[in-house]
């Protein structure tokens, strides 16, 4: 166990020393994912100056959502940015250098990379929330929280989508299209959508439990729900690392 | 003239073919369009009929319209800008740059054709998805040809744009801040989700200066009963802005070719 967290602390320092010789590339980025989360969410602002309500929720819970979108797909992609390069090495071949090292293949691949625009996007959260979310200071360490356990369900639906290129092989782009919809529905208002559609953003695009449920929690938190969205993190990563296996043994095979 | 006009074809012809190569991405951009109708159109319906009756239009109409702004949106590729990047990043622009035909020139007739395949393959598409899932054909006829004749300007403006987003790497270190801002002001200046009556005055006001509003607000115009005088004004400022961007292509196509000559790429 030491071990291995000893080398994937490596890894992660690794990734951040990457950043020192471009400081500027960094924060330009950063800068500029900022300013477009902070443009589309002027839309929402937009809707709710028009629009009294959806369904009992206003700007302040979409803040807090938009929020927790963002912290999720920005700690993701920070730290875990390999998890994108997956389907590109299934198609060219550099996953081979994963598979013969003495590691665990999937940690190593998910660590191999860092986006620096997402700092972006983890920037944009507390902003978003601050200004917008009319939070309590009691309610903070719940929508840390709940953000911690998205930040898991989003890793995990991304690693079954880029896996999929284990069967679908030369389509990288349908992987990138699947990621965009994870994106899109998880930065939408799903209170009070019809049957379809909560079936949908409860099972194959999880949505649901990346934001809904999050933002539901901090609102009106309950144990039961809390539980729910516990399991579901559990039961995403768990199908995640078996999905990853499955697709690696039959890459393995084919070689 | 004439050899322009057939290189426009030859290009064109290719991104159509490009397009209906890959049945996979054709079908995964349908998918993301029906889930944006889908949840947006979900939403549009949870609205309390009152705050829809002081613009007075209807959820129908609501749904029509940001279909339409989505389905403009769709018929150019995000993406496009990664190509041209790449190519200049690579260095395959380069060497495209020394052939007689002007790369910029390929690059739009060849994106060009794969709007129009984007059209062809997910028009029929978006007219049924929407027809059901808002209930009703709120398109008239005068609207439908309004449209027809808003898209090909659409396509054009922002295809326009990918190919100087893409280029700009050449001054930039990378073109995706840019790229994210255009995109997003797409959404934002452009009305995509909702009509623009929604701004406040000072915001339309400005809209209007910009050539967002030709790119997606004005083909969604045509799902709502506006005053006459919004669609006159619309399809002139979108005729201006097409007629600008395609100078601004022409302009920016000479700036980056004295940039790749001047080697300071």
């Amino acid at each position: 166990m030491k071990d291995f967290l000893t080398y994937h602390w490596a890894l992660m320092r690794a990734n951040m020393l990457s950043y020192a010789p471009e400081k500027k590339r960094l924060f330009i980025m950063s800068f500029f994912m900022m300013v477009q989360n902070a443009m589309f969410f002027v839309l929402w602002g937009i809707f709710f100056g028009s629009v009294s309500e959806v369904k009992g929720w206003q700007l302040e819970d979409v803040a807090r959502m938009y929020g927790i979108v963002a912290f999720s797909v920005g700690a993701s992609l920070f730290f875990f940015n390999g998890v994108r390069s997956i389907a590109y090495r299934i198609n060219d071949g550099t996953l081979d250098g994963f598979i013969t090292k003495p590691r665990a293949v999937l940690p190593a691949l998910l660590m191999s990379s860092s986006l620096p625009a997402s700092i972006g996007d983890m920037a944009f959260a507390p902003i978003v929330w601050i200004t917008f979310g009319n939070l309590a200071w009691g309610e903070v360490p719940l929508l840390l929280f709940v953000s911690l356990i998205s930040v898991v369900i989003f890793l995990s639906m991304t690693i079954i989508i880029f896996s999929a290129a284990f069967w679908l092989k030369g389509q990288t782009r349908f992987s990138e299209q699947l990621f965009e919809m994870l994106i899109i529905s998880s930065s939408m208002i799903l209170r009070g959508q019809p049957f379809g559609v909560r079936l949908v953003i409860f099972t194959i695009l999880p949505a649901g439990f990346i934001t809904y449920l999050p933002t539901q929690l901090v609102r009106d938190y309950d144990g039961v729900t809390m539980a729910v969205l516990l399991a579901a993190a559990l039961f995403y990563a768990g199908l995640a690392t078996l999905i990853f296996k499955a697709g690696l043994r039959r890459y393995s095979h084919s070689l | 003239m004439r050899r322009k006009w057939e290189l426009f074809l030859a290009s064109s012809r290719m991104g159509f073919k490009n397009v209906l190569a890959d049945k996979i991405l054709i079908a995964g951009s349908f998918l993301i369009y029906a889930m944006i109708v889908i949840l947006y159109g979900g939403l549009i319906k949870l609205i309390p009929d009152a705050d829809l009756a002081v613009y007075g239009f209807s959820h129908a109409q609501m749904i029509w319209y940001i279909g339409t702004t989505e389905f403009i949106l769709f018929t150019s590729s995000s993406w496009s800008f990664k190509e041209v990047q790449g190519d200049f990043t690579s260095g395959e622009a380069h060497l495209r740059i020394l052939r007689p035909a002007s790369y910029a020139f390929v690059r739009f007739s060849f994106w060009s054709g794969e709007s129009l395949a984007r059209v062809v393959i997910l028009f029929p598409l978006y007219f049924i998805l929407i027809g059901w899932f808002s209930g009703e054909f709120v398109l008239s006829w005068i609207g439908f040809l309004g449209l027809l004749l808003s898209m090909p300007l659409a396509a054009l403006m922002m295809n326009c744009g990918a190919y100087i987003i893409g280029a700009s790497c050449l001054w930039f270190v990378q073109s995706e801040p840019a790229a994210w801002i255009w995109q997003k002001s797409i959404f934002l200046l452009g009305a995509m989700l909702w009509p623009l009556v929604f701004y406040p005055v000072w915001a339309q006001n400005i809209v209007w200066m910009l050539p967002f509003h030709g790119i997606l607000a004005h083909g969604g115009n045509w799902a709502l009963d506006l005053p006459m005088q919004t669609y006159v004004f619309g399809f002139i400022n979108q005729i201006i802005w097409a007629v600008l961007s395609l100078w601004g292509l022409r302009r920016f196509d000479r700036l980056v070719l004295r940039r790749v000559q001047s080697g300071e790429t």
